[in-house]
């Protein structure tokens, strides 16, 4: 494991789920965002004895290191819990650091089929930057004191102009054409053979 | 959970950004005139 350096705290991405009471909470440990001094410490939920974030478990504040992979963490969560489509979820920047002893651990993730890479982090400490949503966020950002953005998109200028960190970059991979043609293909055999399905069903309900 | 990650490094984040190292100016030379010693009378 390599360990590199910053000179400031990491500029991260990252949802939450919105209660019905309008609280923050962690998508996986439903832990409440912030707690009392905003600044959020990381506890390993496997109750196992050591300090989060550990290199052999998978703790730690998450985060991404744009917006871009953040989104895709979302829809990776909806695709493989789809009971998380019916929460509300709130896109927002962090900032995220270590201590001594405690490093940030940094995980490169598999670029997808457009070749776009990302960075996984899992942080001992964070604290909210901004949020983005519309009125019903508002009110919280105000509670919390975060500055609010309308747009998600807007969220990496906010979130650089005024958080101070830094934006870690991830090296970007080559689109896999293949992969996209295979899925292609198969989405079209899916759907021809369901329009054909119907036809026959159509076809056999008129005969009778 | 996560997205399938290739590989994994650490780094020290600190919590608030190093800052430089201060450099103090050159002092500057004493500009104010020696004071002298005042002529008492006799």
């Amino acid at each position: 494991m390599i360990t590199q350096r910053t000179e400031a705290p990491v500029i991260g991405y990252r949802w939450w789920r919105v209660t019905l009471f309008g609280n923050l909470r962690a998508a996986g440990p439903s832990v409440r965002w912030p707690n009392s001094s905003g600044v959020m410490e990381a506890l390993c939920a496997h109750e196992r004895h050591h300090r989060a974030p550990a290199a052999d478990c998978s703790c730690g504040i998450a985060a991404c290191n744009d917006l871009e992979t953040a989104r895709r963490l979302l829809r990776h969560w909806h695709r493989w819990l789809p009971w998380t489509r019916l929460q509300r979820h709130v896109l927002g920047a962090v900032l995220v650091w270590g201590d001594t002893g405690r490093p940030v651990i940094v995980g490169e993730v598999r670029p997808d089929l457009y070749g776009r890479a990302g960075l996984q982090f899992r942080a001992p400490f964070a604290r909210i930057v901004a949020l983005s949503g519309g009125r019903r966020v508002a009110r919280l950002a105000r509670k919390l004191g975060v500055p609010i953005v309308r747009r998600a998109d807007y969220l990496e200028a906010v979130a650089r102009e005024i958080s101070g960190g830094v934006q870690l970059k991830a090296a970007h991979g080559s689109p896999r054409w293949w992969l996209r043609l295979g899925r292609l293909a198969l989405r079209g055999v899916f759907g021809l053979g369901f329009l054909l399905g119907l036809t026959v069903v159509t076809v056999a309900r008129l005969w009778r | 959970m996560g997205l399938p990650v290739r590989r994994e490094w650490t780094i020290e984040v600190p919590d608030r950004p190093r800052e430089e190292p201060l450099t103090l100016p050159p002092a500057e030379p004493d500009e104010i005139p020696a004071r002298q010693p005042e002529e008492v009378p006799a």
